[in-house]
């Protein structure tokens, strides 16, 4: 046997004056392995949240109009930004969790659940007080995989022989002749008879929109509207001028004009 | 002195009282540096030198993490866990592989296994101790370090959970998977058993 090593260990702790590390170092690991948890769950919300609003709005009734292929419609479409983001913290609560004081107590697989579970029920929380939206507006910005979704859409919604424009309104007399400034720069008059604004669009020069419906007059860039959903994200330019900006700039062309 | 009010003191209450009387420590040191120092060797090639060195190590550590003991454990898990990390992390830094047992634990592993309901079906009580290191060397350290914490260790499922930092169900698992790869290798070294 080794022998009786009591009483070294304990000479040992008063020789080199070895006290138990404070308990309020404990607590704080503790409490900051719980808060990743937390945060990885919340993060995990705002995905699900912002999947939820771009499966929602990603126009799957104009594909076939727009002589798309499926499967690229598909691909541009889905929210991969998110479903990757969403798999990352699952994976980053699973191993938070696993690392609070009894956390390897738990099934795995019960703890990935419960953090996708809880991430599903934020995510419809945040998409129904307008969160996700938010957030999707404003992530647009900086995400490289938004701008090439953004140029496809902007590519299938600028055909308006297929009866899909989308561009900035840049003048608004009322919600059935207004005009917008396409995304491929040509400038379109819309008019139509109680034309459909979906909810969601604030009504006013400056709004990034889609518009449906058919071309009334090629040359003169008159559009029969019958629909107007609002653009999701924001095209062009990436910091785009403000809508004040656009109503201001359009006051001065109308008054040179 | 200390000792007398150490006895009828369950490790817990010690825990608190080594917070407040380092001497208190010195209780909970005898009561754990046998079986701390059995457990090393068992899963470790270490010589006797070397253990003294380790559980002194694992003492100091324990003495600095009392106030990270969580009271919802049994104290015996939680040492157990640190002793078993510490021999794994001093293990890893060598890089010498864990014999595992001796000779003579060897026969008693096989005697406490081959008891086992299960095993017993299987394997009948006329083992060679050498035939069972072979065995043993032969096992993924995983299936071993149950097999010692079930068998010879006599801990229960739920804390060898405690001990390896792993689900009840997990537990179950290796030690089934344990038991199979012991029969394995015995059916696979034809074995004279």
């Amino acid at each position: 046997m080794e022998g009786k090593i009591s009483g070294k260990v304990l000479e040992k702790i008063k020789q080199e004056k070895i006290k138990p590390d404070p308990k309020w170092k404990f607590l704080v690991k503790d409490y900051l392995v719980w808060t990743s948890f937390g945060a990885a769950v919340f993060i995990g919300g705002i995905a699900v949240g912002s999947m939820a609003f771009v499966l929602i709005n990603s126009d799957w009734d104009i594909y076939p109009r727009a002589g798309e292929n499926f499967s690229e419609y598909l691909a541009m479409s889905l929210p991969f930004f998110w479903i990757i983001a969403l798999v990352g913290v699952s994976f980053l609560s699973f191993y938070n969790y696993r690392h609070t004081k009894k956390g390897y107590r738990t099934n795995p697989f019960a703890i990935i659940g419960s953090s996708i579970v809880l991430s599903l029920a934020l995510g419809v929380l945040f998409y129904q007080i307008g969160l996700s939206e938010k957030v999707e507006r404003s992530i647009s910005y900086s995400i490289p995989y938004y701008g090439r979704s953004n140029e496809y859409r902007a590519k299938v919604w600028s055909q308006p022989e297929m009866g899909l424009i989308a561009g900035t309104v840049i003048f608004l007399e009322s919600k059935d002749n207004f005009e917008i400034e396409g995304f491929d720069g040509n400038i379109w008059i819309i008019k139509g008879d109680d034309i459909l604004w979906r909810p969601r669009i604030i009504q006013k020069e400056g709004a990034q929109v889609k518009v449906l419906g058919e071309t009334e007059d090629q040359k003169q860039h008159i559009f029969y509207g019958k629909e107007v959903r609002p653009w999701i994200g924001v095209y062009e330019d990436r910091k785009p001028p403000s809508p004040q900006v656009i109503l201001e700039e359009n006051e001065v062309e109308r008054f040179d004009n | 002195m200390i000792r007398e009010k150490c006895e009828n003191k369950t490790d817990e209450e010690l825990v608190l009282l080594a917070l407040e009387n380092q001497d208190f420590y010195e209780c909970l040191v005898e009561r754990y540096e046998e079986k701390l120092a059995r457990y090393i060797r068992r899963i470790s090639a270490s010589s006797k030198e070397d253990v003294e060195d380790l559980l002194q190590e694992i003492f100091v550590a324990v003495y600095r993490n009392l106030n990270d003991f969580d009271s919802g454990l049994k104290f015996s898990s939680w040492i157990y866990r640190i002793a078993h990390n510490k021999t794994i992390s001093s293990w890893r830094k060598t890089k010498s592989r864990p014999q595992m047992v001796r000779s003579e634990e060897a026969q008693e592993l096989v005697k406490i296994v081959s008891s086992d309901e299960d095993m017993a079906k299987d394997l009948e009580k006329k083992f060679d101790s050498k035939q069972v290191e072979k065995i043993l060397q032969g096992m993924d350290e995983k299936y071993r370090e149950v097999l010692v914490l079930k068998f010879i260790e006599d801990k229960d499922y739920q804390e060898i959970s405690d001990i390896l930092k792993k689900p009840m169900g997990t537990v179950g698992t290796l030690i089934r998977r344990a038991k199979k790869q012991f029969r394995d290798i015995v059916e696979k070294e034809n074995i004279d058993v």
